[in-house]
């Protein structure tokens, strides 16, 4: 085909099809990979595996007793109450909240959370700042709480679902000591802000504060729907996995929507003005990072 | 930054899928898959194949956004893509979307600092013109079925943005008008036009040169 193309003809080259110089054109542009297009590799599978290993920190590890006591402050209390109704207009994004969110037919929270290093899985004991924030959303869940992977620690913790309203009765006044000293993350980092929005996952992912910190304004980007796993705070686990890097600031004071930078969100859909809800928009996989933003 | 690729026991790997190129009997996409589901796994050989699938297709459409810093722009990119991996939660389709906006972001937000700092144009210098490369006495045709990649790009690049985005999320990175159009932050059916308009404009330039070939033969 010479000449310009109908509407047809430019879907059909689009993918890939038809003939003629466009046709040409739009392959040679397509071509095969050259070396130099890949230099970057070492470093991107460098930060994989580091993003990996990051993931499998016990979430268990302890949280400045400052993070707990947040939980019992009203605003923190709200946040998390936030966060764990699932705000599905505001943070729909959130990685954790569509993983609960979704269909049981998909397998995919069961892979996603790291794996417990320990490998036991059963009864260790959380952290005094877990188990409070794993309790906060753990009373505002649903019905299928039992159920949720998200509150298998705490669960797990407790001794069996029905035990999970004493243990969090039976909740310590005392502070939490930390197993060990908090390296300074950098700033604007995993570091919380006030009160605000200190989520469950915050107070996991702060304890993985050095590697992230290292990573260059790395957030508490929950790496790894972990934190939210293990304590609980279900909700807040997507938000702070969705916290994207670049400012990082995991403690921004909007409770409820994922914690990121707005100019800077993995995702996108929402910025689709004609997007009906908050969730959908685009194409019909669209995965968590892209569906934040959801106020477009 | 240089060792070799570190191979996480998570799971088995299967050899074949570290290489970019398929073998012929798998079906590409499924491979990729299920790359792609290793790598939320947490395999490295699924991630590393994902990077061979989809970094040359960023990095084009990066170059047509921010010219020589593609490198950059894609390696952050990359760097995000790989600390947010585990939060990630979607398909393969939903993965290309993802990881474009993630370079999207990157280059505009590389374009605006550049702004801040000096006027400089969005995009590529020094476009090769058609007639350019018709000049030796070619036939359009027969230049731009030599043309190598990165010329390709740069003529693709050189379009007025939407359009040149448009063409380029749709025929090179190889997502739908819908993903392109998530990816935009427009409705499927204005990625469809804009990527309608390029092609006729690129048509009616490959007409040019044509022509003009013609003339000096």
């Amino acid at each position: 085909m010479s000449g310009r193309p109908t509407r047809e003809e430019s879907e059909a080259l689009l993918d890939g099809e038809g003939s003629g110089p466009l046709h040409e054109l739009l392959a040679a542009a397509s071509g095969p990979a050259h070396r130099e297009e890949l230099a970057g590799e070492a470093a991107a599978v460098s930060a994989f595996v580091t993003a990996q290993r990051v993931g499998t920190v016990p979430v268990t590890a302890a949280a400045p007793p400052s993070r707990a006591a947040r939980w019992r402050t009203p605003t923190g209390l709200a946040a998390a109450l936030a966060l764990a109704l699932g705000t599905a207009g505001v943070a729909a994004g959130a990685a954790a909240l569509v993983l609960h969110d979704q269909p049981p037919a998909v397998s995919v929270p069961a892979t996603i959370p790291a794996a417990r290093p320990d490998g036991s899985g059963r009864g260790s004991p959380l952290s005094d700042a877990d188990r409070v924030a794993a309790c906060g959303a753990w009373s505002t869940a649903g019905q299928t709480r039992g159920g949720d992977p998200a509150f298998a620690d705490l669960i797990s913790a407790a001794g069996g679902a029905p035990n999970v309203d004493g243990y969090c009765a039976a909740i310590p006044s005392g502070s939490p000591s930390p197993s060990g000293p908090l390296p300074e993350p950098a700033p604007g980092a995993a570091q919380p802000g006030p009160d605000a929005t200190r989520t469950g996952t915050a107070t996991g992912a702060s304890s993985r504060a050095p590697a992230d910190a290292g990573r260059g304004g790395g957030n508490g980007n929950g790496g790894n729907g972990n934190g939210g796993n293990g304590n609980g705070g279900n909700n807040g686990g997507g938000g702070g996995g969705n916290g994207s890097p670049g400012g990082g600031n995991s403690g921004n004071g909007s409770p409820g929507r994922a914690v990121g930078p707005p100019d800077t969100p993995p995702g996108q859909a929402g910025r689709d003005g004609g997007g009906a809800n908050g969730r959908a928009v685009g194409p019909p996989d669209v995965p968590p990072g892209q569906s934040r933003r959801g106020g477009g | 930054m240089t060792g070799p690729v570190p191979t996480p026991s998570a799971g088995p790997t299967r050899d074949d899928t570290r290489r970019a190129a398929p073998r012929p009997d798998v079906d590409p996409a499924e491979d990729l898959e299920d790359a792609l589901g290793r790598a939320m796994r947490g395999d490295a050989t699924g991630f590393v194949t994902l990077y061979r699938e989809l970094q040359p297709r960023l990095f084009r459409y990066a170059r047509a956004l921010v010219g020589q810093d593609a490198d950059d722009v894609t390696g952050e990119a990359w760097l995000q893509i790989a600390r947010d991996l585990p939060s990630f939660f979607g398909d393969l389709d939903g993965f290309r979307g993802w990881a474009t906006s993630i370079v999207r972001h990157r280059a505009l937000d590389l374009v605006k600092a550049r702004t801040r700092r000096r006027a400089e144009p969005l995009g590529l210098h020094g476009i090769p013109e058609l007639a350019d490369l018709t000049a030796a006495g070619d036939t359009a045709e027969a230049a731009i079925a030599a043309l190598s990649t990165a010329q390709a790009v740069e003529i693709i690049g050189s379009l007025p943005q939407d359009q040149a985005e448009a063409v380029l999320l749709r025929a090179v990175v190889g997502l739908s008008a819908e993903a392109a159009g998530a990816v935009l932050g427009k409705r499927a059916g204005a990625v469809r036009v804009a990527a309608h308009r390029g092609l006729k404009t690129l048509a009616r330039r490959i007409g040019r040169a044509s022509g003009d070939a013609e003339e000096q033969s």
